[in-house]
């Protein structure tokens, strides 16, 4: 269960290009739901994104996840959380493009705090849950778009959190490609995760329980 | 993270290994640099205390003639006439030659505390100063390790009396290189320490003074004699001592003026070679921090998703350290590599040691290796979120 309460983010504080990108954000992501958050280039997704995936802070107001309020936390504290609760998903992929698919996938069992036994077989589960065990020995960088995203969400869940972060997880792959990605989300959905994409792509958001829409770092709806 | 360091490292092997090329290159200079300083120091220390007491240094040719009469001192002749010298330092000659040849006046032999002053290179075995005082057999020191080995029975006769002959034991050979303390055999100007010492071109025998006596075989004063005052001589007493010191051979210098232009070489020395060893220190440091920021730069990406896996800055430094110190070690290992070979091999061109003081030198710059490439990437990696890089 995820609260923001009045979150405010102000990039570059009491400098000369101040900017003021959430305005007291409030809203409630409940476990198990499958969120699209929407709005314009500009809008301030991604922030939100972000303070929700504590790898960027924020000026005002409270983050409460599973009831810890994830505020002014140590840098380790913020990485374990990153860590256990959180599987981020990026336009860009976000993967070490020299790494195979399976070093890709094993980076999170790498710098968990828990002892974790048989990494690789762990990882090689989350490849074939996302159907690509076949490449788990090729190198990311000769991997098609489709194959590089269902590398980066089989690292978002091989650690096994409950809420995954999409970044417009699908702005990057053309549209039979996207269903794919889609439907893997909301299968992960099904078996219990909660799910959060940000999207300018209504198609996308339709096929979500919910969605918020964001305009000028305040939420509409 | 060892993984991760190794994987960086495979992916700027090429860039890397010229970073531990130039960290070799800036051990070796300072290996050479702090040897070639220490390797006159080294010669200079042996004499220090000699040099730093009131004293003279004279030199006593072999033979003596007074009114065409030849005649020779010894060490007791002296101390007996001047009741102010506090020790004499020495080497002598000794009638002694190998048998079967005529290669005269190539056996020497020192005072016990000069052979204690200074122990020459040695290829193998020991020195005079470890000579057993009491044995029955004598005890050789030899210049030429081509013909003989330690432990070879060397006989010899005496020039004085060529019907005695005795049996000498070697239980040191000198290296090639070998210098020899005060048995230069000219009386030519002596400035500083490097002129107290000789490298021996031909075979030569060295006894120790003690089994010679005990033998009779004789000793005659040779070479450098370093002589040390009493302490607390006043002003004519000193004069006195100066001037009668002529009595056993050309005066080659007072041991303060000595000393001094001892210490003045070794300062040039040093202040020659200090500019060029900080300029060494110096271009590794520049080099260094260019090397490790661009690495780092060039990984943020690499760091930025370690960093949204659970990784913490920490972490990432801890990765390029580890970069790092594999670097500094294939560096440090093509320096040794280097330092091996020359001293097998080209041992003359470069004067090369390795002790406490290059071991020190050596820390100290891959300590600073070390420290730069924990604190750079530290910098550069607090400068901004590390979700920036991922925005862009
Ligand atoms: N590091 C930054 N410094 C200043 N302004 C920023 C920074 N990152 C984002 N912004 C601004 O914040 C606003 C929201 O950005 P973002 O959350 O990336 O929008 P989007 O909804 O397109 O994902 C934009 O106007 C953007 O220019
Ligand atoms: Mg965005």
């Amino acid at each position: 269960m995820i609260k923001l309460n009045n979150i405010v983010k102000i990039y570059n504080p009491k400098k000369a290009n101040e900017f003021k990108a959430l305005h007291e954000v409030s809203c409630e992501i409940n476990d198990g739901e499958m969120i699209a958050i929407i709005g314009k280039s500009g809008a301030g997704k991604s922030t939100l994104l972000h303070i929700l995936a504590c790898i960027d802070s924020y000026q005002e107001g409270e983050y409460i996840i599973d009831e810890t309020l994830v505020k002014n936390l140590s840098e380790r504290q913020y990485a374990k959380i990153r860590n256990e609760k959180i599987g981020m998903v990026m336009q860009d992929f976000a993967l070490v493009e020299d790494f195979t698919a399976l070093e890709n996938v094993m980076i999170p069992l790498n710098f968990s705090k828990q002892k974790i036994k048989g990494k690789k077989e762990k990882a090689l589960a989350a490849l074939k849950s996302v159907g690509i065990e076949d490449l788990a020995k090729k190198p990311c960088n000769k991997l098609s778009g489709g194959q590089k995203q269902r590398v980066a969400i089989a690292r978002a869940i091989v650690n096994e959190p409950s809420m995954i972060l999409a970044d417009e997880p699908t702005g990057a792959l053309d549209s039979k490609t996207s269903e794919e990605i889609m439907d893997l989300f909301k299968s992960l959905n099904k078996h219990g995760k909660t799910i959060v994409i940000v999207t300018h792509d209504p198609k996308i958001a339709n096929q979500c329980d919910r969605i918020i829409e964001i305009s000028d770092g305040r939420i509409l709806s | 993270m060892v993984l991760y360091s190794f994987k960086l490292n495979k992916k700027f092997a090429f860039t890397n290994l010229f970073v531990a090329l130039q960290l070799s290159v800036a051990l070796i200079l300072m290996i050479i640099t702090v040897s070639s300083i220490m390797s006159r120091i080294d010669d200079y220390l042996p004499l220090r205390k000699v040099l730093s007491s009131q004293g003279k240094c004279v030199y006593v040719s072999e033979v003596n003639y007074i009114n065409d009469t030849r005649f020779s001192f010894t060490v007791e002749d002296i101390l007996n006439a001047e009741k102010n010298i506090s020790e004499i330092y020495s080497g002598y000659k000794t009638p002694l030659v190998p048998s079967g040849t005529e290669n005269y006046d190539h056996s020497y032999s020192y005072s016990r505390n000069m052979a204690e002053l200074y122990t020459p290179r040695m290829l193998k075995g020991k020195w005079l100063d470890k000579a057993d005082k009491d044995s029955d057999v004598l005890e050789v020191v030899v210049s030429d390790s081509d013909n003989y080995d330690i432990g070879d029975i060397i006989s010899f006769y005496n020039l004085n009396n060529e019907e005695k002959t005795y049996s000498a034991k070697v239980i040191g050979i000198l290296a090639d290189d070998a210098k020899v303390l005060g048995l230069e055999g000219s009386n030519e100007n002596v400035l500083d320490f490097r002129d107290m010492y000789k490298h021996m071109e031909s075979e030569c025998f060295f006894f120790s003074s003690e089994q010679i006596e005990k033998m009779r075989i004789g000793l005659t004063l040779y070479g450098q004699m370093f002589v040390t005052y009493k302490n607390n001589l006043n002003d004519s007493e000193l004069l006195d001592l100066n001037r009668n010191l002529y009595k056993y051979g050309s005066n080659l210098g007072l041991s303060d003026e000595l000393n001094i232009n001892s210490k003045n070489y070794i300062k040039e020395d040093i202040i020659l070679i200090f500019p060029i060893a900080l300029c060494v220190l110096f271009l590794v440091v520049i080099s260094e921090v260019v090397a490790v920021s661009i690495q780092t730069k060039r990984e943020l990406k690499f760091y930025a998703v370690l960093n949204i896996c659970g990784a913490t800055k920490k972490h990432c430094i801890i990765i390029n350290l580890l970069c790092s110190l594999f670097v500094s070690l294939v560096g440090i290992i093509i320096a040794v590599i280097f330092v091996l070979i020359n001293y097998n091999s080209l041992s003359s061109s470069f004067i090369i040691n390795f002790d406490f003081v290059q071991i020190f030198v050596c820390s100290i710059i891959v300590i600073m290796n070390m420290l730069l490439s924990v604190i750079i990437p530290y910098k550069i990696l607090s400068k901004k979120a590390i979700i920036e890089v991922l925005k862009k």
